[in-house]
């Protein structure tokens, strides 16, 4: 089988090559977190400055607001954490960290991009069509996002169903590649408890999208139909249930958190093991309870509607699985500060990003615990204190992850470092600020502002002193931390011509994907593909001359 | 060789013939009695001898068996959570209507099928529906 | 140019099924979404039994008798390809299995036609609303499982991707096990 140079266009735009995939979804995933970003600026500038003209875009009408809003989240979640942690890592990493030549299906990976793509073009449609953009939240729910004449988009909120529809399917035809590869191609002796840690996640994160996600998808198809055709499945005056529709979307939209968590924790395992030079502590208990988190993760989902009318006895019950959830991940997060513990830390740009994530989560995951308590949520309920919450937690494990993850293997993918000034003044310019949007937003919300609120003058009880100021605060943090990711942008495009020349390996690492060039050729490993003769973080091994021992070389007789 | 092929044809015929004499089974039973039980155990039973012997999972790794029952079990999960709200009619604050479509509704009025009445005439009691034809009435409580 | 890593099989089942055995699942939980919800409502609304009396019986009991007789002939198609060899025997019996297909198809549309002339469209009631989707999905799936081995036979024919006659069987195996629940469930629990 000849591994020839690939062309331009088997690179860059009908690529079958995993890697050039990966960097795919990452293009696009970086560019549409610029767009998700630019849209949180849009409505956060219209809250600290309401009624005026935002530079770059004008007044802020109470449409583009919700439909911001919308959009923010929907982008955020489907355009950037799924495609950037699961899609960009689990096609570029997957074959390399199990020493393979490629995913097993290549074209069904190409598809894969191709189906997200297409969804990605029908999201931007559909703010340009008559009526504009969905502006129903991310949640959708019916029957405001059942009848045009409540929602006022009738071509918007389709076009925004099917574009979240397409994403669903492109990730459940590239699930199938992740899985399928993991299980099968692994390199001759490496068993199941000798694959690291990130792979492992991204697998559970897949196995667990390919669980929850049906119903969903059920209920897209109910939805477009109640949109369309004007069925009733979500419109009580039809005879329908709009809890129903709640029911669906949270099924799948609370596994969907830990989806987006678990290759984080993955990356950041694999980073905190080679930039403290230590066995990861617990390897065994770190799958298994990921396995605990993922399987819970499918019994809590109703705490996301614990005012919505259900029956109290099953908040009850949604609410002890709530807070039992929260000790498999505890474990986890222990299990990592053990590894810490005690190793040689080397604060390299990887290192920072994992530990910051570490720390900023532990404050999402501790607020999660009085959200998690049914009583405590008539109050929080559609609150700031919940935003605040989710991006505590959802903001580290997708950005702070996924800079993490980009740093570390950067050198891998392009041959060289970032540049190391640049990326340490970005870190700090974006953790920062980071934490001064959001502990605003705890305070507001224990103060009572509620969310999707497009202007708080109109509410006395929330124009108190001080309130209007921490939201300006608020978004000229916002403001700044955006501005820091230019710094970001600048790092990874000029990192390919002006940063460190990185060999193999540059960060002594044992696990595979450092022992090819780097860049990776066509094929991966040459001709002979790797054999495992260990564990994936035998570091600082008793009795071995060097502080590593990389997976693919034979023990010494 | 010859044999085993024929007799691997011949068992896969003989299995067709027992799922076929399964269903016709399944709806005369059912007709007669009524009994959801009988409706849904045979087929419950013919999918799994269609696992087993067609999709060949007699001989396949246990695993897969985990696998299918474990998406199975998931939307049980999903409908006993949901069965609690979905099937309450308290709390709610909005009237339940028994969804007949105005236009359709205007349709039947009155409308007979060659001397016989519309089939919605004695729906119409069952239906809840009052007299004047009225779309939405309370639910029952 | 197939890469090495599809013919692996560190787990012992080959690439290809595998593959199909995660397909099955994802497929299993939004056809089982969706009759959740169906199951959930038509426990509320037990005058949708009147319903489904308009449903035709025999249609969807002979819809299910197709089903299964296509399931043999791919099974068929599958003896004869893997184990006797016989690759004209093989494209035959895989064309039956899309003529059977075909004719699933053709008696819906023909209940679809009688049923929307009556009245019965998909905005009648909420139990219609469920009974044109649920078929339509499943007759949707039908339809690509059918394309798939109408594509796969000219292959087959000449001796080519014989591995993949067991793949398209499994898949149309399932469609087949959808019907053998959602028939019951529309048209005699109903």
């Amino acid at each position: 089988m000849a591994h020839h140079e690939l062309t331009f266009s088997e690179k860059f735009l009908f690529p079958l090559d995993h890697k050039y995939v990966g960097l795919q979804y990452m293009w696009t995933a970086l560019f549409m977190a610029a767009v998700g970003g630019f849209m949180a600026y849009c409505f956060r500038m219209q809250l600290a400055f309401p009624g005026e003209s935002v530079p770059l875009w004008g007044v802020v009408t109470p449409q583009n607001y919700n439909a911001f809003i919308t959009n923010h989240g929907t982008i955020m979640i489907f355009w950037v954490a799924m495609p950037l942690l699961i899609a960009t890592f689990g096609n570029i990493m997957i074959p390399l960290m199990i020493g393979c030549d490629d995913m097993v299906f290549p074209k069904l990976n190409r598809l894969s991009y191709q189906v997200f793509f297409v969804s990605t073009v029908v999201l931007f449609a559909s703010y340009f069509v008559p009526g504009g953009g969905f502006g129903g939240s991310w949640t959708t729910y019916p029957p405001l996002s059942a009848r045009a004449e409540y929602s006022l988009t009738p071509l918007g909120s389709s076009m925004w169903l099917g574009a979240v529809a397409l994403e669903i399917v492109a990730f459940l035809i590239g699930g199938i590649n992740f899985l399928t590869t993991t299980m099968n191609a692994r390199a001759p002796g490496m068993k199941m408890l000798d694959i690291p840690v990130a792979i492992w996640m991204i697998n559970i994160a897949t196995v667990l999208f390919m669980f929850s996600v049906g119903p969903l998808v059920a209920g897209a198809i109910m939805l477009l139909l109640d949109q369309q055709l004007g069925t009733s499945f979500f419109v009580p005056s039809g005879g329908g249930d709009p809890v129903l529709f709640q029911h669906l979307f949270w099924f799948f939209g609370h596994p969907e958190v830990y989806i987006i968590l678990l290759p984080t924790m993955g990356f950041v395992a694999e980073i905190i093991t080679t930039f403290s030079r230590k066995k990861l502590f617990g390897y065994k208990t770190i799958i298994y309870t990921s396995f605990m988190v993922g399987i819970l993760s499918m019994v809590v989902w109703a705490h996301h509607q614990f005012i919505a009318g259900i029956d109290p006895r099953m908040a009850n019950i949604f609410s002890i699985t709530t807070i039992i959830i929260s000790i498999p991940l505890a474990i986890m997060f222990l299990a990592y500060i053990w590894t810490l513990l005690g190793g040689s830390i080397k604060f390299e740009l990887p290192m920072m990003w994992a530990v910051a994530f570490l720390l900023e989560f532990l404050i999402g995951g501790l607020t999660g615990l009085y959200l998690g308590s049914s009583a405590m949520d008539i109050y929080f309920h559609d609150n700031t204190f919940v935003v605040a919450h989710f991006h505590y937690t959802l903001m580290p494990a997708t950005f702070f992850g996924g800079f993490a993850a980009l740093y570390h293997w950067y050198p891998k993918i392009f041959g060289r470092k970032m540049l190391n000034g640049v990326g340490k003044i970005h870190f700090w310019g974006t953790v920062i600020p980071f934490n001064c949007i959001f502990i605003p937003l705890f305070l507001l919300g224990i103060a009572g502002q509620h969310r999707k609120i497009y202007d708080y003058t109109h509410f006395p009880d929330l124009m108190q002193s001080g309130f209007q100021d921490l939201r300006v605060f608020a978004t000229s943090s916002l403001v700044v931390m955006l501005c820091f990711q230019f710094l970001f942008l600048f790092n990874f495009v000029m990192g390919m011509r002006l940063g460190e020349v990185a060999g193999n390996n540059p960060w002594n690492s044992t696990t595979l994907e450092w022992a090819c060039p780097s860049p990776p050729p066509h094929g991966n490993f040459g001709e002979t593909l790797p054999t495992v003769y260990r564990g994936p973080y035998e570091y600082s091994v008793p009795g071995s001359d060097v502080d590593f021992l990389p997976q693919h070389i034979p023990a010494k007789a | 060789m010859g044999n085993e092929a024929s007799n691997g044809k011949s068992s896969l015929i003989k299995i067709w013939a027992l799922l076929v004499v399964m269903l016709i089974v399944n709806i005369v039973v059912s007709k007669a009695t009524g009994l959801l039980v009988v409706t849904f155990a045979i087929p419950t039973v013919m999918a799994g001898i269609a696992l087993a012997y067609f999709m060949h999972l007699n001989v396949e790794k246990k695993i897969v068996w985990g696998v299918m029952t474990a998406s199975v079990i998931a939307i049980a999960g999903l409908f006993f959570g949901m069965a609690p709200d979905i099937l309450n009619n308290e709390g709610t604050n909005w009237v339940k209507c028994n969804s007949f479509n105005e236009k359709n509704l205007e349709r039947f009025a009155g409308h007979s099928h060659g001397g016989h009445e519309s089939p919605y005439e004695h729906h119409k009691s069952a239906l809840g529906l009052d007299k004047s034809g009225a779309i939405c009435t309370p639910q029952r409580f | 140019m197939k890469p090495i890593a599809t013919d692996r099989s560190a787990t012992g089942i080959p690439t290809g099924r595998l593959a199909m055995w995660m397909l099955l699942p994802g497929e299993i939980v939004i056809f089982g979404g969706l009759l959740a919800c169906y199951l959930v409502y038509r426990f509320h609304n037990p005058e949708w039994g009147v319903e489904s009396q308009h449903l035709n019986l025999y249609a969807g009991s002979l819809n299910a008798f197709i089903l299964l007789t296509s399931s043999l002939f791919i099974l068929l198609a599958q003896h004869a390809a893997e184990k006797e060899k016989d690759f004209e025997a093989a494209f035959k019996w895989m064309w039956a299995t899309v003529i059977c297909g075909v004719g699933y198809i053709s008696v819906k549309a023909y209940e679809y036609t009688h049923e929307i002339s009556e009245g019965f469209t998909i905005t009648a009631n909420v139990f219609w609303s469920f009974y044109y989707s649920a078929t339509a999905i499943h007759a949707a799936h039908v339809f690509a499982g059918g394309l798939a081995i109408a594509i796969l036979s000219f292959s087959v024919r000449q001796g080519k991707h014989i591995n993949r006659v067991e793949l398209t069987g499994i898949y149309w195996h399932f469609v087949d096990l959808v019907w053998i629940f959602l028939f019951p469930l529309l048209y005699i629990a109903g």
